[in-house]
């Protein structure tokens, strides 16, 4: 009474409810005329009864499972005697399962045994045990006893043998390991050092030699022009520092344009900073070769919590270049 | 053989009972067998359709079907029985189901934040054992023999086969006297738990 997989898939989705109308009552015309399939249906049913209490059902049946059998009372009352009948059974042929069902199970064990006077096939322990026993049955025990030692001390060496030698082993991959990765490291930290002088020494020459320019917007600035950027020959970057009236924004962008409206430098997702005066600026490093002797202004927008840009400032400004 | 309740209840109906156990079969014997073969069947057709209690209402397919035969002639009782059963089926469906708060799945049930829950779910596991053990003792030797090494079989998930040839069965005929013998023991299990069957 193989269930090929089919079938099984088929009684799994009449049990589970998955059926439509129609199709399921065309199935329950078939089980109810082909009594094998009928038996089919409810060994699937228990054994997914079973399959359920153990843990053991795909995760979507379990799903299903639950749906159906656990959300109907009658239905739900039929998994737990399922989970009842599995200790049930199991204290009985196993007496230590049964320590954990309240005793019950023990109790269950032992009437099942004594007031049926039912006789029961020994086990293979006891069958050893009778064995021992009767006439002769000290030097037998000695022999076997002594059998016993000497099994369980030579399997005792053998797996310590095996367990030290594997030890070992891994011990001397892992000294190997260790040893190529000490050099590694040592190879890392000369190139990181090397790397560190030459970041040095650029960022002292840099600070020496990058002109910085502050920009105020017409809202902030006091009084009078301000002074022209002036750029010497022989100098790649130029850095702007443009004064906000506040750092609202998450996020902003500047552009830079000529009075003719043309844009010749922009970026984006720059961040405010905040002065150790106090005031609320965003830093740009701009590359020289972009201007040329004359007026530009530089605009810059902030983008909300909402993703919108908005115009934050303009701030125009005079470059000479040496 | 268990008698359907309006049959059993009304000893001038016993007339009905043995004319339905006719129409099964010309032998007593055999009629009872297929009773309780159909009765079986028509407990799970029902479960699996959300009847419940499913056992009432196999009954009362019997019960009608028992009145129809007073007055009708019916050539195919087994065919005319599932044709009660899917009309009994559609006025199930048709009808809300009385749900007892005990019987409510334990997520379904209000919780109150205390322990109660668990200790009373440990009561219902006990009181259940102890019903499961009174209904398989309940069993012949055999039967008792065959059912729980079969459940055993089943849950450790082996091999039929050696049980199977140890009970001088086919597997087919193992699986199905387990699942007649779970069956019985489910609901002698159930009627223990709702007081109507002794659990002493």
């Amino acid at each position: 009474m193989d269930i090929n997989a089919e079938q099984k898939r088929t009684i799994t989705r009449y049990l589970l409810g998955e059926m439509s109308g129609p199709e399921r009552s065309e199935f329950e015309d078939r089980y109810l005329d082909d009594p094998v399939l009928f038996e089919e249906l409810v060994a699937v049913e228990d054994e997914m009864m079973r399959c359920y209490v153990r843990g053991r059902l795909p995760e979507a049946e379990r799903t299903a499972f639950e749906r159906r059998f656990l959300t109907n009372p009658y239905h739900h009352r039929r998994v737990n005697f399922a989970r009842s009948l599995m200790k049930y059974a199991a204290s009985i042929h196993e007496p230590s399962h049964s320590r954990g069902i309240a005793g019950q199970g023990d109790a269950a064990g032992a009437s099942h045994s004594d007031t049926d006077g039912q006789k029961q096939k020994p086990g293979r322990w006891q069958r050893i045990a009778v064995s021992l026993a009767g006439p002769g049955s000290t030097l037998r025990l000695a022999t076997a006893i002594a059998l016993v030692v000497l099994i369980a001390g030579s399997s005792w060496l053998a797996v310590m043998d095996t367990r030290l030698r594997r030890a070992f082993e891994q011990m001397q991959t892992q000294h190997d390991t260790d040893l190529r990765r000490e050099q590694e490291l040592r190879g890392q930290l000369a190139a990181l050092r090397l790397r560190l002088q030459q970041q040095e020494q650029v960022a002292h020459r840099s600070s020496l030699t990058i002109p910085q320019f502050t920009l105020t917007s017409h809202l902030v600035r006091q009084s009078g022009p301000q002074t022209p950027l002036v750029i010497p020959k022989g100098f790649p970057q130029v850095v702007l520092e443009a004064i906000l009236c506040s750092n609202a924004y998450l996020s902003y962008s500047a552009s830079v344009e000529t009075p003719e409206g043309r844009q010749i430098w922009r970026q984006s997702d720059l961040k405010g900073l905040q002065t150790r005066n106090g005031w609320d600026v965003i830093g740009l490093i701009l590359p020289s070769r972009i201007f040329n002797s004359g007026n530009y202004i530089l605009k810059v927008s902030g983008r909300t919590a909402a993703g919108k840009p908005e115009e934050v400032d303009s701030y125009a400004f005079q470059v000479v270049r040496r | 053989m268990t008698r359907p309740n309006k049959l059993r209840r009304d000893d001038d109906s016993s007339e009905q009972f043995e004319r339905l156990l006719r129409h099964l079969d010309d032998d007593r014997e055999r009629a009872g067998e297929k009773y309780e073969d159909i009765r079986r069947k028509l407990a799970r057709f029902f479960a699996w359709n959300d009847c419940f209690p499913e056992e009432d209402f196999a009954d009362l397919t019997f019960d009608r079907v028992a009145s129809r035969l007073a007055t009708k002639h019916i050539h195919n009782i087994v065919a005319f029985i599932w044709g009660v059963a899917k009309n009994i089926k559609r006025e199930c469906h048709k009808r809300p189901q009385p749900i007892n708060l005990e019987d409510l799945p334990a997520d379904k049930i209000p919780q109150t934040g205390h322990p109660e829950p668990m200790i009373i779910e440990n009561t219902e596991e006990q009181r259940r054992q102890q019903c499961l053990q009174t209904c398989i003792q309940k069993l012949s030797d055999s039967e008792r023999e065959l059912f729980l090494e079969y459940e055993y079989y089943a849950a450790k998930g082996k091999k039929m086969n050696g049980l199977a040839a140890r009970m001088g069965l086919t597997v087919g005929a193992l699986r199905t006297r387990a699942h007649r013998i779970r069956r019985r023991v489910e609901v002698c299990t159930l009627r223990c738990l709702q007081g109507l069957e002794d659990a002493s």
